[in-house]
């Protein structure tokens, strides 16, 4: 699926490159425009500094940091991880350092970086994602809070985004503490995604990122064990993508509000599914462990498909998918 | 810990084979070059990936073998076991192809302690890491910490005969090089540990016992290993492998427990329960690892992890 190619702007290929530098800008809800629409997905992007040696994390739309829980969470035992066909299982059962030395050690580091921060939120009650929210919003430096509802591997706490009524009691606790934008992201573990992107809606989100890792099984067979630690974990990578397209199209015709997409990206043209699919923005996230610059590749990679194709502004793009379903109704 | 302060940027850059030799059934030692790479500790290794494309997706955590400096080129060797899809691809790589590399990457062993005589013990791959360091303790900077130059004891555990690997290349370094195999075709018969139990006993005879025991193999031996040295009462450290991803932190996948005495207590800091074998070692004291976490008793034990059937 590509874009229908277009006629060239005046001054098109040829032109100098800061007369003809398209405009990759997106809103992504509550205000809040990014500078592209290449953001880094929680969990795989450690707190941001941990890339500064690799890239100028400037140039990137916006850093999603590794899920924060009110307390420091020493995470699952081993094994945490395996890889799988074009993917790989994890099951880290978040480990974090805590909202407090978020704040006090790991947001000042990353602050330095002139870059949009949304901090990611994890709560194992519906008080824990209230305390950390409300915490995270008295905070300097945070553009917007990004509700993990949807962690595969903490089986305690049930995950919140399988349940339409603890997804809204979630919201419902969070939203009214909070006057950062907030964004809300969905698991794939679901039937049927569009009721659960709506009550974002209506409950007050500001954007909708989809997916969260898929709950995934793998089985070494001869010790007959599950790879990794809690038996189920979530999988992620390039293995996932075409999943991910469909349920981010799937959200984009239920809501208004900006969907951001989530999964398996690994090239720009990966990203630009996502975008034809209906994401305003996407989060780059496994492809982060294997090429540390992936998400300045696929940028860079945007900015030379708009110039190609003669792109002036990138959201044009956004949601212009040919041949799909007239509604989710029809698909098979 | 010198040598921490030295611990250089890792650069991700393609890298070009140069060629492999199989140095065992199953075991190779690949050659590659690049153009520039950072200084390298021993103990520290490099991320390498098999493929351009999506499958296998991740990288493979490697210890570094040998650097070899030239006119514009850095050699850099690794040895690898065929133990899976990824090193199975790896093991047809035609010279002249491609692959990113990601390092130098990890902490590297510390020097001994002043005075302090080193004795080495490799299991399987695992003496790939060692050989950096025999190097740097014979020939490197660190020579000099060397109590006396024919002081340096390699002890190298295998099945069988063919599956040595590298011992002339550690006799090379002047080092006396002792060797265990499984079925006695070399060496001693039996496992590198009760060879190691021996030498101790030997070396502490003489006047001369072993100030540090640098270790790194299959988890079984390492563990073995820290339990005699914990019985002498000698430093012990190891160089662990972990499944992970990334190789600089962030995917959290290479987390092993680390000793903790009261595991009721509240988590002040994830780091107080799991270290990650990529930032926070390889290279680890032994005595600070819960040395259980791949036995199935784990949370019988009171590992501190949450544990999920």
């Amino acid at each position: 699926m590509t874009a229908k190619p277009r006629t060239p702007k005046r001054g098109g290929d040829g032109g100098r490159k800061a007369a003809t530098a398209p405009d990759l800008s997106v809103a992504i809800g509550g205000g809040l425009t990014l500078r592209n629409p290449v953001m880094t997905a929680s969990g795989t992007f450690g707190y941001g500094d941990e890339f500064a040696a690799h890239l100028d994390l400037a140039r990137l739309g916006a850093v999603v940091v590794k899920s924060i829980s009110l307390d420091p969470r020493a995470g699952n035992r081993p094994e945490r991880l395996c890889e799988t066909p074009a993917g790989m299982i994890n099951s880290i059962g978040i480990m974090s350092v805590g909202v407090e030395a978020f704040i006090r050690e790991k947001l000042p580091a990353l602050g330095r970086h002139d870059v949009p921060v949304v901090a990611s939120v994890f709560g194992t009650s519906i008080e824990e994602f209230r305390s950390v929210t409300r915490r995270l919003s008295d905070a300097e430096g945070i553009a917007a809070i990004e509700l993990n509802v949807g962690c595969p591997n903490i089986r305690k706490a049930r995950i919140f985004g399988t349940d339409l009524g603890l997804t809204r009691e979630v919201m419902e606790a969070t939203r009214p503490v909070t006057r950062l934008p907030l964004i809300l992201k969905l698991t794939p573990a679901v039937t049927d995604v569009r009721p659960f992107a709506r009550l974002g809606e209506d409950t007050g989100a500001d954007a909708i990122a989809l997916i969260n890792s898929i709950p995934a099984m793998a089985i070494d067979v001869r010790s007959r064990r599950c790879r990794v630690s809690t038996g189920i974990g979530g999988l992620s990578g390039p293995a996932i993508r075409p999943v991910a397209v469909r349920m981010v199209w799937e959200a984009a015709t239920a809501v208004r509000i900006p969907v951001i997409g989530i999964g398996g990206i690994a090239t720009a043209e990966d990203a630009l599914e996502f975008l034809l699919a209906g994401a305003s923005a996407v989060q780059v996230g496994t492809i982060n462990f294997v090429r540390p610059r992936a998400t300045i590749e696929i940028l860079e990679g945007l900015e030379a498909f708009c110039r190609a194709e003669g792109i002036s502004r990138i959201r044009e793009l956004v949601g212009t998918v040919q041949g799909a379903p007239v509604s989710p109704e029809e698909a098979p | 810990m010198t040598g921490i302060s030295r611990i250089a940027t890792p650069l991700h850059q393609p890298a070009r084979v140069e060629g492999q030799r199989r140095l065992a059934p199953g075991t190779s030692l690949l050659r590659l070059s690049v153009p520039d790479f950072p200084e390298t500790l021993p103990g520290q290794f490099i991320m390498l990936r098999v493929t351009e494309g999506g499958d296998p997706l991740l990288g493979r955590a490697m210890a570094i073998y040998r650097v070899e400096r030239r006119r514009g080129r850095v050699v850099i060797e690794i040895v690898y076991r065929v133990i899976g899809r990824g090193t199975a691809l790896l093991s047809g790589v035609d010279p002249g192809r491609t692959l990113w590399l990601l390092g130098p990457l990890g902490r590297p062993f510390p020097d001994p302690p002043e005075g302090a005589t080193p004795l080495l013990v490799g299991g399987g791959t695992g003496i790939a890491s060692l050989h950096l360091l025999a190097r740097h303790l014979r020939a490197g900077p660190r020579a000099r910490s060397l109590p006396r130059r024919e002081a340096l004891t390699v002890l190298l555990g295998a099945r069988t005969r063919r599956e040595v690997l590298c011992r002339a290349d550690f006799a090379a370094l002047g080092a006396r090089v002792l060797v265990a195999t499984d079925d006695g075709t070399q060496g001693r018969r039996g496992l590198v540990t009760a060879l190691l139990e021996d030498t101790l006993a030997g070396e502490a005879r003489r006047g001369r016992p072993a100030g540090i025991v640098y270790a790194c193999g299959p988890t079984a031996m390492m563990e073995a290993v820290w339990r005699i040295c914990e019985a002498a009462r000698i430093p012990c450290r190891v160089s662990l492998e972990g499944p992970m991803a990334c190789g600089f932190g962030v995917c959290l996948g290479c987390a092993v427990p680390c000793r903790v005495d009261d595991p009721g207590a509240p988590v002040r800091s994830p780091r107080d329960r799991f270290k990650l074998v990529c930032t926070d070692g390889p290279v680890f004291d032994a005595s600070a690892l819960a040395w259980w976490w791949d036995r199935a008793e784990a949370a019988a034990a009171g590992l501190p992890a949450e544990r999920r059937p």
